[in-house]
């Protein structure tokens, strides 16, 4: 069943000189989805993006729109429009001739242009700023325009390449907002490129998390962050405590990991043996410091000193050393903070941790 | 500027070298323009009258017309073609990637390390040896020559700061080639475009060496004056001289009024 305006890119290879940007490459974008390409800088998303968008020739595989392959479309044929890092605006054009530049090139009816100007305008906000040179807008306004310069052309796929890595938090978060909903009220397919992952959780509907030109995990942002396939994706997505170990015992229902001496209960998965070396993963809020000792329900106890108190608002954060080698970083929210009975709220206080063997992921070196 | 303006005015000694740098390099002219109103045929000190008849003369003489006619002929062909040539080639050299690239870019550039008077005789060896006889085409072939560098020069300069994603972002919106030159490229590039224009144009026009070596029949001003101030230094001289100041130097405030060069070597 082929919905409108999917995009599937298959077996995609691109190589610069030896370097191999993208790897056997394979996806398939639905109708109205945001999807992010996610990765660390070099990995490949944003030739991937420019290979969708025509910028770039893949060296093999094909990109389709409903079924029929574009890679031989130039890109001022190609119905999909592209948002720029670094804005890419005219200099010497103002906004209303920014926005309207691929209409004029349409040779759509001047009334027509105007009127759809206007409309983009409002869509962002910046109505009255027709007249204004892209020098005399902030960079939140110029992504704006660059935005709506884009969107006027009604892209079947719009591409948008790290449009926010150039602007300050506060802004970024703002735009992140707007651009998701803009998405949503438009029914437009998005596709996405960061290497920001919490920008990625925030808009996407499904994130690519690519390492080294190849997909390392594809899944909704919740997936991603709750059940990584790989250490890569642990690292990447979220924050994580990373454990070095090896495999000590396999029980019934569970693992036992050696840390450097510290025993850890895990899960038990099928493809490990003992005398695996591995990676644990445990993410810091899913360590709880609780004074009861009662609570029968985290398999694993340990005791730490902590060594680092930082304060992020809302969360904060305890750095606990457990022993010379091993350091764990748990966040809590404010309110659970001020639980009473939690002993320990100072640095080189003694805090008793607990956590379940389900919230340990388990990775084989 | 604005600071400049606040601040108490108090002369300095660096002020004071600089006037004195000033006056040292603009006497000379000064000193020919002024005695191109001498009265006078001699230059003797101090100026005995003031009249306009040299102006007259010069203008009324034929030789100076036709000369002056075939530098602005030849200054504009050489500015055209040098142009052309030179932004093309600032277009290879700055946005794609060929071999020999590193060797190419250095070589273009040769022309204006070159001694004017090797360019000259090795032009007019050339010339000969194909047979091309001597002719303003000569002089314009020859110009062009070392014009292009200069124009490589300073549309490298640009065309290096140039986004290239702005580019990319014309043909994304639907422009093809043409389309992203004509409305995107060309807009931006025109202030740089207009100052090349106007520097090559000023450099044909009073280039003598070369000029010297591929003249043919048809002289131009640089040529012209040479001859004259074999005869010794007449008034005329001066007026010849004014004019062409007077010709560069607008060229050079039309530079600064509408180019804006923000790189110039």
């Amino acid at each position: 069943m082929s919905s409108e305006n999917e995009l599937l890119i298959e077996n995609t290879y691109k190589n610069f000189g030896n370097v191999s940007a993208v790897k056997n490459f394979n996806l398939k974008v639905e109708d109205n989805e945001f999807v992010t390409l996610l990765g660390p800088s070099g990995c490949g998303k944003t030739t991937l993006l420019r290979i969708i968008a025509g910028f770039e020739i893949p060296d093999s595989g094909d990109v389709l729109l409903n079924g029929k392959s574009i890679v031989n479309i130039p890109p001022y044929k190609r119905p999909l429009n592209m948002v720029f890092q670094r804005y890419a605006l005219f200099p010497h054009m103002t906004v209303y001739e920014n926005i309207a530049f691929s209409q004029f090139l349409k040779k759509k009816p001047k009334e027509e242009i105007k009127n759809k100007v206007k409309k983009m305008l409002e869509l962002v906000q910046l109505e009255g700023f027709e007249k204004r040179k892209p020098d005399q807008l902030s960079g939140g306004q110029c992504q704006r325009v660059a935005l709506v310069r884009a969107l006027i052309n009604e892209p079947k796929v719009l591409l948008l390449d790290e449009p926010l890595g150039a602007l300050d938090l506060k802004i970024r978060k703002d735009m992140q907002i707007e651009i998701k909903n803009i998405q949503e009220r438009l029914k437009m397919t998005f596709i996405y490129v960061t290497h920001d992952q919490e920008e990625a959780m925030v808009m996407s509907d499904r994130i690519v998390l690519m390492r080294n030109g190849e997909i390392i995990q594809i899944g909704k942002p919740k997936e991603i962050y709750n059940y990584p396939n790989s250490i890569f994706s642990a690292k990447f997505i979220g924050e994580n405590n990373i454990l070095d170990g090896e495999v000590l015992e396999i029980k019934n229902d569970h693992l036992v990991i050696d840390i450097n001496g510290l025993n850890i209960l895990t899960n038990k998965t099928s493809n490990v043996k003992i005398r695996d070396k591995v990676f644990l993963a445990i993410r810091p809020e899913k360590i709880k410091r609780i004074y009861t000792i009662e609570n029968k329900s985290f398999d694993n106890h340990i005791v730490g000193k902590i060594e680092k108190i930082v304060f992020f608002g809302s969360t904060i954060k305890y750095y606990v050393s457990i022993s010379e080698e091993i350091f764990l970083v748990i966040e809590e929210k404010v309110a659970e903070e001020n639980n009473k009975h939690v002993k320990g709220n100072n640095i080189g206080d003694e805090v008793n941790l607990r956590f379940s063997k389900e919230d340990v992921d388990i990775f084989l070196k | 500027m604005n600071k400049i303006v606040n601040r108490r005015f108090k002369i300095s000694f660096l002020d004071i070298i600089n006037i004195f740098v000033i006056i040292f390099l603009m006497l000379p002219i000064m000193v020919i323009i002024l005695y191109s109103f001498s009265s006078t045929s001699t230059t003797v000190f101090p100026l005995e009258g003031f009249t306009m008849k040299w102006y007259k003369e010069v203008l009324e003489n034929r030789l100076f017309i036709s000369a002056l006619k075939n530098s602005v002929y030849v200054g504009i062909l050489v500015s055209l073609i040098s142009i052309i040539i030179g932004t093309l080639a600032s277009f290879a050299l700055t946005r794609y990637r060929f071999k020999f690239k590193n060797i190419i870019s250095t070589t273009v550039l040769f022309p204006m390390t070159i001694p004017a008077i090797i360019l000259g005789i090795s032009l007019l060896s050339f010339f000969s040896y194909l047979e091309i006889p001597l002719s303003l085409l000569t002089v314009i072939i020859s110009h062009a020559l070392f014009c292009i560098p200069f124009v490589i020069l300073i549309m490298n300069s640009q065309l290096i700061g140039f986004d290239v994603s702005v580019e990319e972002a014309a043909m994304d919106l639907g422009a093809n080639a043409i389309q992203a030159f004509r409305y995107v490229i060309f807009p931006i590039i025109r202030p740089s475009l207009v100052g090349v224009m106007m520097i090559t144009f000023a450099l044909s026009f009073d280039e003598f060496l070369i000029t010297f070596f591929v003249i043919g029949r048809q002289n131009t001003l640089p040529i012209i004056i040479w001859g004259m101030l074999r005869r010794g230094v007449s008034p005329t001289i001066n007026v010849i001289s004014t004019l062409v100041l007077v010709i560069s130097m607008t060229l050079i405030l039309i530079v600064n009024r509408y180019a804006k060069i923000k790189t110039f070597m």
